[in-house]
């Protein structure tokens, strides 16, 4: 199958008009709304729970409805960011800076329809460059056997925890707990029972669904109860105007070159593993401030619209960008991409070259519905900003017991097993405590779904391999991932041992 | 540089040592091929877990955004929490998923959140519908009925 075979592009725009696959984005769209409102909640919760969903359904509606849910939450988590200074997702927190501002001097619904029509052309922007990048992506996945799939796996750990800065060793910490979680339950291969004690439940392992939806939407909710109260703290919500919600729409349009820079940040930023949409747009807050004239630059953080636009458009275009190593490599950008990924996984595809030879219909449905949630979503996001926002006075009373229900339930209906039930959670009270204790749970995600490829790359490279590894040394693509690996630990060390001297200088 | 037990996340990092130790010591145990992931993670997880324990991290990770380490009342709360959401998995197990969700989500709203008993009762006959309607009926999944039907494990 051709990468860019325009019948097969043609088809997935054509399925995506189809009734019921408009029904699974405005569903998706709808839930992805609800969650990304909500802070702490946002996005991977979202995806978490609609897992149980997806799979009674086909690939592409699965896809369709997940597509809705990632391309909705990083625009609705904007509204809040204006109206109530409560950033819905981590990366809208930039958007308080100018957004908040812009509302308190009654300019809420420009600052909206801005923020709105940046995500929605960033997320197009995005979009493009994941179109762009499907032919070359292919070609170069290739070029990779078992031996490089071993060493991406790897890879992808070690930078995603990179990502997480300071907490470089507690994610890892998280990721090989995953990891040795993932593996438990019969070897692929070798037919091995391993950590079951005699268990039959455990026989399969722990299954992808219950512990996901326990790691991120039943930790979540312990945390909701244990805080009491709204999910955000009420206050006075500034009225928005509708005008000025048009007016604000034209704004990135106007300012075309803020738009692209952000968007360019976005995608940029987004393809790398792990980095993630709060460095998109801070930093395209950051380069905004510093590239604006000087006369200019003192009216940031005071209310100035491209302090609005600059982040939402990189947080939006991100999307595409983070696709292109989740797709290709199966290392996803984000804890979203993470439980994305094995959506993916649970319908079959194998992110890699699998995914990109044969799953190219799936690909381009994925791309069509990305595009169009984000369209989708900039205008439910507009005409009903104010409605959005009051999701957020919720009690947290009346909303754990009903997002638990559907997690709990969602969870069982799977196979229809009660133990998938205390899985969900105990796997709860695993995300909570390390949420509690500050260990980052990203590496948590991708250890679970890269459990398996790593040991069947393992395997695999053994084979070729003669039962040894030194075919990971006589390959330059091997070699080049492994400096990666060995890069990616040395720039830690490199800023460990900068700060122990400096301690130590001064004390 | 100093090496100093990390306090604030002893009561973590122990059961995760404890852990490693324990997968290292069985994983050692399965064939080459089967033991790869159990082998490798586990002495990595010990070294990292090690490395923190004993606060070698704490020259890049001050810990700032810590959160176990609150007051007794925050505490208190977790721990209320935790209780809590065990509960609505014994009522699911007990009396089934529905009546269960019903159930809980009357209790939560009613006498945790102060809701009117119509309010309460009313948001929780929705929500049974809406599961017993989606799932039931949309999906076709049979939902687990509690234990004095569907029997014991």
């Amino acid at each position: 199958m051709e990468a860019l075979d325009l019948a097969v592009i043609g088809d997935a725009w054509l399925r995506l008009f189809e009734l019921d696959s408009l029904l699974y984005l405005m569903l998706g769209t709808l839930i992805g709304l609800i969650f990304g409102v909500l802070p702490g909640l946002g996005g991977t919760t979202a995806l978490a729970l609609m897992i149980p969903f997806s799979m009674n359904m086909d690939a592409g509606d699965a896809i369709i409805l997940m597509a809705g849910v990632m391309g909705v939450a990083p625009t609705s988590g904007a509204v809040t960011a204006i109206l109530l200074n409560t950033p819905g997702t981590a990366p809208n927190a930039a958007t308080t800076l100018d957004g908040y501002p812009l509302a308190q001097q009654g300019r809420a619904g420009f600052a909206i329809g801005a923020a709105a029509s940046a995500s929605g052309l960033g997320g197009i922007i995005g979009i493009i460059f994941l179109i762009a990048m499907v032919p070359i992506t292919r070609e170069i996945v290739l070029m990779f056997a078992p031996t490089e799939f071993l060493l991406l796996a790897v890879l992808g750990l070690v930078t995603v925890s990179l990502s997480t800065g300071k907490k470089f060793v507690k994610s890892l910490i998280v990721g090989l707990f995953g990891l040795i979680i993932a593996s438990v339950g019969y070897h692929e291969v070798t037919g091995e029972e391993r950590f079951t004690f005699g268990i039959d439940y455990l026989w399969d392992g722990f299954k992808l669904v219950p512990v996901m939806i326990g790691f991120f939407a039943v930790s979540e909710m312990i945390n909701l109860w244990a805080k009491r109260g709204s999910v955000a703290a009420s206050g006075e919500m500034e009225a928005i105007n509708f005008r000025q919600v048009l007016q604000g729409c034209l704004e990135p349009i106007k300012r075309w070159k803020v738009l692209l820079r952000g968007s360019a940040i976005g995608t940029g930023v987004g393809a790398l593993p792990g980095v993630g949409g709060t460095v998109a747009a801070f930093m395209a807050y950051t380069i905004a401030v510093t590239t604006a004239k000087p006369s200019e630059r003192d009216s940031f953080g005071k209310g100035n619209i491209v302090g609005v636009i600059a982040p939402e458009s990189a947080n939006n275009a991100k999307e595409g960008g983070a696709l292109v190593p989740t797709l290709a490599f199966g290392i996803p950008g984000s804890a979203e991409m993470a439980v994305f990924l094995s959506v993916l996984v649970l319908h079959g595809m194998v992110p890699g070259p699998t995914i990109m030879t044969e799953s190219l219909d799936i690909i381009w449905i994925l791309i069509a519905a990305a595009a169009a949630s984000g369209v989708i979503a900039s205008i439910i996001t507009i005409s009903a900003a104010s409605s959005i926002a009051k999701l957020t006075f919720v009690d947290s009373r009346t909303l754990v017991p009903i997002v638990l229900a559907f997690a709990m339930i969602g969870s069982y209906s799977l196979d229809n097993e009660i133990y998938d039930v205390f899985t969900t959670l105990a796997f709860g009270f695993v995300g909570f405590i390390f949420m509690r204790f500050g260990f980052p749970r990203i590496a948590f995600p991708l250890a679970i779904v890269l459990g398996p490829l790593m040991e069947t790359s393992y395997f695999q490279t053994l084979r070729i391999g003669d039962g040894t590894l030194s075919i990971l040394f006589d390959r330059p693509q091997s070699i080049v991932i492994m400096l990666l690996i060995v890069g990616c630990v040395a720039y830690y060390l490199k800023g460990f041992l900068t700060s122990s001297e400096g301690k130590e200088t001064s004390a | 540089m100093k090496i100093r037990l990390d306090q604030d996340n002893l009561l973590l990092l122990l059961p995760l040592t404890a852990f490693a130790v324990g997968t290292l010591y069985i994983g050692s145990n399965y064939g080459p091929v089967s033991a790869f992931i159990p082998f490798w993670a586990s002495i990595f997880m010990l070294i990292t877990c090690l490395f923190v324990l004993l606060g070698m991290d704490k020259a890049v990770d001050d810990g700032e955004d810590h959160v176990a380490a609150k007051g007794e009342s925050d505490n208190h709360n977790v721990l209320a929490s935790g209780l809590w959401i065990t509960v609505y998995v014994v009522m699911a197990y007990v009396v089934g998923m529905i009546p269960a969700a019903v159930a809980y989500t009357f209790f939560s709203m009613y006498f945790f959140g102060g809701k009117k008993l119509l309010m309460a009762a009313g948001t929780s006959a929705v929500l049974g519908l809406i599961l017993f309607g989606l799932f039931e009926f949309i999906l076709e999944k049979e939902l687990y009925k509690g234990v004095f039907i569907e029997g014991y494990f």
